[in-house]
């Protein structure tokens, strides 16, 4: 070895540094099939995984000793929630954040086990819908028009889905979702060709398609993600838009110059569910029960800025928070619940029929 | 036995050839071959009974061969486009004399590398935006009166794909020419072949694994990318991949899912096939 | 002579065209690095004051630390296996004598082709059968399944256009099969070994589908933190984190440059 170099050696025991590396973790074995004695809650991440951290997994700790850990999981829940019933290697124990028509689905699909409503039994002061077989409802995330209040000053403002939809009185690009569930894009555009809530579903497409195709050149940004559209607020890449509540007071709190319309605001309900076979279900139903709390659904609505479900926990709040959330005296009959207009499960049964037309529109 | 001649004292007898190729098939045996194997005769099956219903939807639907035909044409200008900018570099690349030069050229290659992709698609953004850097530049400079529409178009989805997928193009192509004899080309040139003749018919055919390496690098990754479109482009520039990643995760139809990746599988695999028999790669591997 | 001229004008348009291609890579890339100190707590361009704390944030907070450090051990370790079988495997193809050559070649390269949801959703069961699911084993596993590939492109390609005379007269010297293959062809092959070994290792520091099905419950790798964190809002803290991967890159390169002038000096490249 006398000639060889410096270099070659150093490759060698890199080599071997690299694999004697290799074993040493074995030992952390994550076995998800062993018998767990803590809860495992899958979350969306970020702030919203903070927010219920601190509101009820900690405190419920606190009180029961059960410890629980948030797994930040927001992309491609359903895969593998399936994955996971195909092998039977159950991960999680709760699953959070999802609308009803998603729920529904996983349920139909053997994904989630009935509530325990003997357990889970603080559920009077909900909103209406907050209790399904399969879920709980834990808060609300609104849908409501934004708009842009330099390009729209005081006196010429959008009030309605149909100022959404006339381009002629208020120009500009706008912005709409496509992150799947298209029926409330649809919804809207029949709203504001003067369709009653409860007379939308089942969705005329024809006449929904027609009022699409008027904005569909001026529509700028198909936001995916809630990040992409707060960055649009925010560089003002467009005048108006179909935003959450959630996003559209994260942009205002960064900056962005938009003031949110709260007629014909509509919300969707998000739902902890427990997951099929999960061997913490009994366990999984107290912390159910537990988020129902109204001074623990303050404390994740000072966090994260979502209304939660139990109408009691707005008096929990600081004055100033108080009036901007939809379980708010004054705006609890403004706002709507989606899932609860007339014949709102046609929507879900026909997901991919919806889906389909949806996306051959979009795309073309 | 054939199991133990072998070619020449260079090549290997087949179960040396066996055993040099034993872990990775055993490794992509168990854990790759057989799950797929569970999975996809799923997409062959409707309510536990065979049926071609899955591929009849693929087929009957005209949103599913549309995307698909969409995802291939915007690989293939992303491939043409990436080698037609590419292969010089790769060839600068190769032949630069100045060791620094060369590790500073070599850092600009492997820079975009580095920058996760979800930083390097928000800098695109940043850059084609209304009020974002091109626009910027081109107002003050007085070349365009109103801000240019790029973002959200499929414009901007190939311009950050091709610079997502260079480096995949470079660096095949670079290695392969590093390597060349250089005698070869001196060869040719004394012979009197001009510089653009020695190229064509010396260098470039020499270069062709790399090329071929390259090519099927950037057309096989363009195919199932879906980040960049869904950051960069609209709904215009829908891809396969993220229909796909909807039917499992939102429809939770993995049989359907199942039975587009097989049809994608196969059309990579023709088209693959095709381009291999057009360039000729195939009478190079047949070696 | 005529062609001397024409070669001039040629290299001329040749470093214009590569200089432009060259900055066209670097722009996005150097874009994070400024924005990753603005003072707003979104992404802004040109960045807003200046700050440290995305920066402080990125070292001094438990959850970036930890996916960060696990991503690049994972990342290393993958990068090594796919070298070694990877190596194994192209020579196998190239040089040897295998049943069914070209379809093998294919099945190698198919974890390319295949959607990775679809790979990830199908192999869920059988690395939960392993429990191999949260560990840093199955993580390797799978980034390798996928990495392979990358790494037989790559090396077949400089297989193919190898001079094989070098290697005969080793062997006819008297050099065993190994010894050849560790003097000879390994230093030959390395600019093809270089890049197959940077694809694996950025492929695996960047790939998300797989580590979100296969993670498991008490673990983040690096995209995974990026991607959760960008769920609510683009924090500069990721262009940070981009950052200090982009200086550590050029830092290893630039080493990497002067290891490589060291072995010239010691007169082992021509």
């Amino acid at each position: 070895m006398t000639r060889t170099p410096f270099f070659r050696c150093l490759w060698i025991h890199l080599l071997i540094g690299l694999f004697v590396v290799t074993l040493a973790p074995m030992s952390g074995l994550d076995n998800a099939l062993a018998e767990r004695d803590h809860i495992v809650v899958q979350t969306w991440g970020g702030k919203l995984g903070e927010a219920q951290q601190k509101a009820f997994f900690d405190p419920f700790a606190a009180e029961t000793g059960i410890k629980v850990i948030g797994v930040e999981a927001g992309v491609s829940v359903g895969g593998k929630l399936a994955a996971m019933q195909r092998s039977n290697n159950i991960e999680w124990d709760i699953t959070t954040g999802e609308y009803q028509s998603y729920n529904q689905k996983y349920y139909d699909n053997g994904f989630f086990t009935e509530i325990d409503y003997s357990v889970v039994t603080d559920t009077q002061n909900l909103v209406a819908g907050s209790t399904q077989k399969w879920g709980v409802a834990q808060y609300l995330e609104g849908v409501c028009l934004v708009y842009n209040t330099k390009v729209f000053p005081e006196g010429r403002q959008p009030k309605s889905y149909a100022d959404f939809f006339d381009v002629e009185k208020f120009p500009g690009p706008r912005a709409m979702h496509n992150w799947g569930g298209p029926s409330d894009n649809l919804a809207i555009a029949l709203m504001a060709d003067g369709v009653a809530p409860d007379d939308v579903m089942p969705i005329d497409f024809d006449r929904a398609f027609k009022m699409m195709d008027k904005i569909k050149p001026h529509v700028k940004v198909w936001y995916t993600s809630g990040a992409q559209l707060v960055q649009a607020l925010l560089d003002e890449e467009v005048v108006m838009a179909i935003s959450t509540d959630g996003r559209a007071k994260s942009a205002i709190s960064m900056g962005a110059p938009i003031k949110i319309v709260w007629n014909q605001s509509f919300y969707y309900l998000a739902y902890n569910t427990v997951v099929k076979n999960s061997p913490m279900t009994a366990a999984a139903m107290k912390l159910l029960n537990f988020c129902n709390r109204p001074e623990q659904q303050a404390v994740f609505t000072q966090v994260i800025g979502y209304t939660g479900a139990n109408k009691k926990a707005v008096q929990y709040l600081p004055e100033s928070l108080q009036k901007e959330q939809s379980t708010h005296p004054a705006n609890i009959d403004r706002v709507f619940n989606f899932m609860m207009i007339k014949n709102a499960e046609w929507a879900v049964d026909n997901i991919e029929m919806i889906d389909e037309k949806w996306n051959s529109w979009i795309a073309r | 036995m054939k199991l133990f001649e072998r070619e020449s004292i260079n090549h290997y007898s087949m179960l040396q050839s066996l055993l040099l190729a034993g872990p990775l098939l055993l490794l992509l045996g168990i854990f790759y071959l057989y799950p797929l194997l569970s999975l996809f005769p799923e997409s062959l099956m409707k309510e536990g009974h065979f049926s071609w219903e899955h591929y009849q939807h693929f087929f009957r639907e005209p949103l599913y061969p549309f995307i698909l035909l969409r995802t291939i044409r915007i690989a293939v200008y992303v491939t043409v486009i990436c080698f037609l900018l590419g292969y010089p570099v790769a060839y600068f690349l190769a032949n630069i004399r100045r060791q620094q030069l060369a590790t500073l050229l070599m850092i600009c290659v492997l820079l975009p590398f580095f920058t996760s992709i979800l930083v390097r698609s928000y800098a695109w953004i940043v850059i084609f935006q209304t009020k974002g850097l091109i626009n910027n530049l081109l107002i003050s400079l007085g070349l365009i009166e109103n801000p240019l529409s790029i973002l959200y178009t499929e414009t901007a989805v190939i311009i950050g794909m091709v610079h997502i997928m260079m480096p995949f193009m470079i660096l095949p192509i670079y290695s392969v020419l590093k390597n060349l004899d250089r005698n070869l080309l001196r060869a040719a040139r004394n012979l009197g072949a001009s510089a653009a003749k020695a190229f064509i018919k010396v260098t470039f055919p020499l270069s062709l694994p790399g090329v071929g390496a390259g090519v099927m690098f950037t057309f096989i990754l363009s195919l199932g990318f879906f980040i960049t479109p869904a950051l960069l482009g609209g709904p215009k520039t829908l891809m396969i991949s993220t229909l796909i990643e909807q039917q499992i995760n939102r429809l939770l139809n993995w049989d359907f899912a199942g039975a587009i990746s097989v049809v994608l599988l196969l059309t990579t695999i023709v088209v693959v096939a095709i381009f291999d028999k057009i360039v000729g790669l195939d009478k190079i591997y047949k070696e | 002579m005529n062609y001397e001229k024409n070669l001039s004008i040629g290299k001329v348009l040749l470093g214009i065209l590569t200089t432009s291609i060259f900055v066209f890579l670097v722009i996005p890339t150097i874009l994070a690095v400024p924005m990753s100190f603005t003072e707003t707590r979104y992404l802004a361009f040109p960045p807003e004051g200046f700050s440290m704390q995305w920066h402080q944030q990125f070292f001094t907070d438990r959850r970036w630390i930890e996916p960060t450090i696990f991503s690049l051990k994972l990342a290393s370790i993958t990068t090594v296996v796919c070298l070694v079988i990877g190596t194994m495997a192209s020579l196998a193809l190239v040089r040897g004598v295998l049943p069914g050559k070209r379809v093998l070649h294919l099945f190698f390269l198919s974890p390319m082709m295949v959607p990775l949801i679809v790979t990830a959703f199908a192999v869920y069961g059988m690395f939960a059968n392993f429990r191999l699911i949260g560990t840093l084993t199955g993580m390797v596993v799978a980034h390798t399944i996928i990495g392979v590939p990358y790494a037989i492109l790559v090396i077949t390609a400089n297989l193919y256009r190898f001079d094989t005379t070098l290697e005969l007269a080793a062997r006819n010297l008297g050099a065993s099969a190994f010894k050849t293959f560790m003097h000879v062809t390994f230093p030959l092959i390395k600019p093809g070994i270089i890049a197959a070994g940077v694809f694996c290792f950025i492929e695996s520091l960047d790939e998300l589908v797989l580590v979100l099905f296969l993670i498991g419950t008490t673990k983040l790798t690096l995209p995974l933190r990026m991607f959760s964190e960008i769920e609510f809002r683009i924090t500069p803290t990721v262009a940070a984190a981009s950052t200090v991967f982009i200086i550590a890159a050029i830092g290893t390169i630039i080493a990497l440059s002067f290891i490589e002038r060291k072995e010239k000096k010691i007169g082992l490249k021509e």
